[in-house]
């Protein structure tokens, strides 16, 4: 080969070891170099190819216009990088034809210019590619993939399909043309910072998306999200899954779901209406029997003046009884309503626990009860003083009701963070956990009344707590290891 | 004729007690497991029971009764006036209701003629 060419050793051996297939040729398209890779990849001897035309390496069809580009080259010989986009194609000494890239360099030697060509085949790159691509079409999702600029560069079958979009009609123009109008703009930002600092995002991170047809309709989407490097560049490859059908059966077991919660809540009120009202009549007719039988002795001319007075004394504590129990169930029928309302001002807590303590004194002493309170000096609060009053007697009232001689009551009242709390401790009769349970319901009679009761007041102080802010509980041990009630409230309820 | 009251309500067994006690041998009791142990040692004509208690309502002191202490008649006193409630007590054993609200003396003159043999068996 030194023979016929003037080319130092270097680039000789520079040729040999180059990666890809070299072939230089004259201005007549002899080839006058080659190397080994070239030898390897179209499977002819160096021998083969040297004083050949370049054509040889060319399939069939191609060859007329070859020579011609190949002379107007020549004319004008300039450097031609590869990957312009070509699609070339060269043919094997055993007539397989396969996909090639090549650049061209011109080299100028003492005999002429001569141009060298580095080879690459393609095939295997081609193979990933047709790969890739039935991958994408195989799956069951949308999938768009977007450069960096946000233009789609790959879409598969099933993105057409979704979008109603051609893929030419797709490919090159900005991803937001699939979305609705209304999210563009924000979309804009999404992208910049997603391709600032891309991660893999799955489906269903509780985003409510929605695409946009090429009709313009709308629908619901999952989308995951993944950055893929490509030719130096981070795309982001996008799978869309329609989720319209989906979505509908959701809806629409979402819709049965809330028709039969709000058929069984309507049950349950209406059950809840039906026992209250029957309760309350059972409340207002024990009351109404003593006054009538007692009015009845009244009538009898004969009657002793002892039995005269208990008479009189029954039918005075059933009447006040009644009255009490109506006034009970207006209250408890306005908050039912939603009718009861509060009345906000401020006023000192403290204050008023010790003066619930004060009203019961003469009781507890009465029943040999011990009666403390432990309050700080103020404790400011901005609620209704009047329906804080009620539930602190009652409270305390039945502290004391339920609690036996020589036992003790304990008030006291304390602040935590932005709330007061208010609690009052028994060492009385107690209470089980099932009526534990059921204490703030209407009329839970969990106890046989020696004195009688509405069978309302914890339901009614209940309501009331809740309509200033608060929370009331219950705690106790067990029978007869006495109980604790215990109200928070917020120091200032906005109205 | 020998009473026993029950009801878990003190007003009513103060006044079935003021109108009654000068008629008949009378008792009161605040829950029906303090009937029972009552009964267990003493004989009574008639049990008046309220429906309506704790733990052991009525319905299950009638059936209890009925069932150790055969002779003695039952009495329910109700506000309910629900069909199948009376049907559940007379099924039970209950011989005769009161409904709530009532004049204790008009009731126990309606007890005493229920009690008295009647025609047939005299």
């Amino acid at each position: 080969m030194s023979d016929h060419t003037p080319l130092s050793l270097g680039f000789l051996q520079f040729m040999e070891a180059a990666p890809d297939a070299m072939v230089c040729i004259d201005k007549q398209g002899t080839m006058v170099l080659v190397n080994q890779q070239a030898e390897k990849m179209f499977g002819y001897r160096r021998l083969d190819m040297l004083g050949h035309s370049v054509e040889k390496l060319l399939p069939a069809g191609l060859r007329e216009k070859h020579v011609r580009h190949r002379s107007e080259f020549m004319e004008s010989p300039h450097v031609r990088p590869m990957g312009l986009g070509l699609d070339l194609k060269a043919v094997r000494q055993d007539g397989k034809e396969f996909p090639v890239e090549i650049s061209l360099s011109p080299i100028t030697t003492p005999e002429g210019t001569i141009v060298a060509a580095s080879i690459r085949d393609l095939s295997a790159r081609r193979a990933d590619a047709v790969r890739f691509r039935s991958l994408l079409d195989a799956t069951p999702d949308a999938i768009v993939i977007v450069d960096g600029t946000g233009r789609i560069v790959l879409v598969n079958r099933q993105a057409e399909v979704v979008f109603g979009y051609a893929r030419g009609e797709m490919l090159d123009k900005e991803v937001e043309m699939l979305m609705p109008d209304r999210y563009r703009l924000g979309h804009l930002d999404h992208r910049t910072g997603f391709f600032s600092n891309p991660s893999p995002r799955p489906m269903g991170s509780g985003l409510e998306l929605y695409a946009k047809r090429k009709d313009g309709a709308e629908f619901p989407v999952e989308i995951s999200l993944g950055p893929m490097e490509s030719e130096g560049e981070t795309w982001v490859a996008a799978a869309i899954r329609d989720v319209s059908e989906r979505k509908k059966q959701e809806d629409a077991v979402a819709k049965a779901q809330e028709r039969e919660r709000r058929l069984r809540e309507m049950e349950e009120r209406d059950s809840f209406r039906t026992k209250f009202i029957n309760s309350a009549a059972h409340e207002l007719f024990t009351p109404m029997m003593p006054i009538l039988s007692t009015l009845a002795l009244l009538k009898k001319e004969d009657i002793k003046p002892e039995k005269k007075n208990r008479a009189v004394t029954i039918l005075a504590d059933n009447f006040g009884r009644l009255s009490d129990l109506i006034s009970d169930l207006l209250d408890a029928s306005r908050f039912q309503s939603g009718t009861l309302k509060a009345e906000i001002s401020s006023f000192d807590l403290a204050a008023l626990v010790r003066r619930v303590a004060e009203a019961f004194e003469e009781a507890a002493m009465d029943r040999n009860l011990d009666l403390v309170v432990d309050a700080p000096r103020t404790a400011v609060i901005a609620s209704d003083e009047k329906k804080l009053t009620q539930v602190l007697y009652n409270l305390v009232s039945n502290a004391i009701k339920y609690t036996p001689a020589r036992g003790h009551v304990e008030m006291m009242m304390w602040a935590e963070g932005e709330r007061y709390f208010v609690r009052v401790r028994d060492s009385g009769i107690g209470l089980s956990p099932d009526q534990q349970e059921r204490i703030f319901q209407p009329f839970a009679r969990l106890h046989p009344s020696s004195l009688p009761g509405s069978g309302l007041g914890l339901y009614i102080s209940k309501g009331i707590i809740e309509l200033l802010g608060g929370e009331i509980s219950v705690y106790s041990d067990g029978i007869g290891e006495g109980a604790t009630f215990e109200i928070s409230l917020p120091m200032e309820l906005q109205q | 004729m020998r009473v026993l009251a029950v009801d878990d309500d003190w007003e009513i067994l103060k006044t079935l007690d003021l109108c009654w006690s000068d008629e008949v041998e009378m008792e009161t009791v605040g829950s029906g497991m303090l009937a029972v142990n009552k009964l267990k040692k003493k004989t009574y004509d008639v049990v008046v029971t309220d429906f309506l208690m704790p733990e052991m309502d009525g319905i299950a002191l009638t059936k209890h009764i009925r069932e150790q202490h055969p002779d003695v008649m039952m009495v329910m006193m109700t506000a309910f006036p629900d069909s199948s409630l009376r049907t559940e007590a007379l099924r039970a054993g209950c011989a005769m209701f009161i409904s709530k609200p009532f004049d204790c003396t008009t009731a126990l003159e309606r007890i005493q003629v229920k009690l008295s043999p009647s025609d047939d068996e005299a």
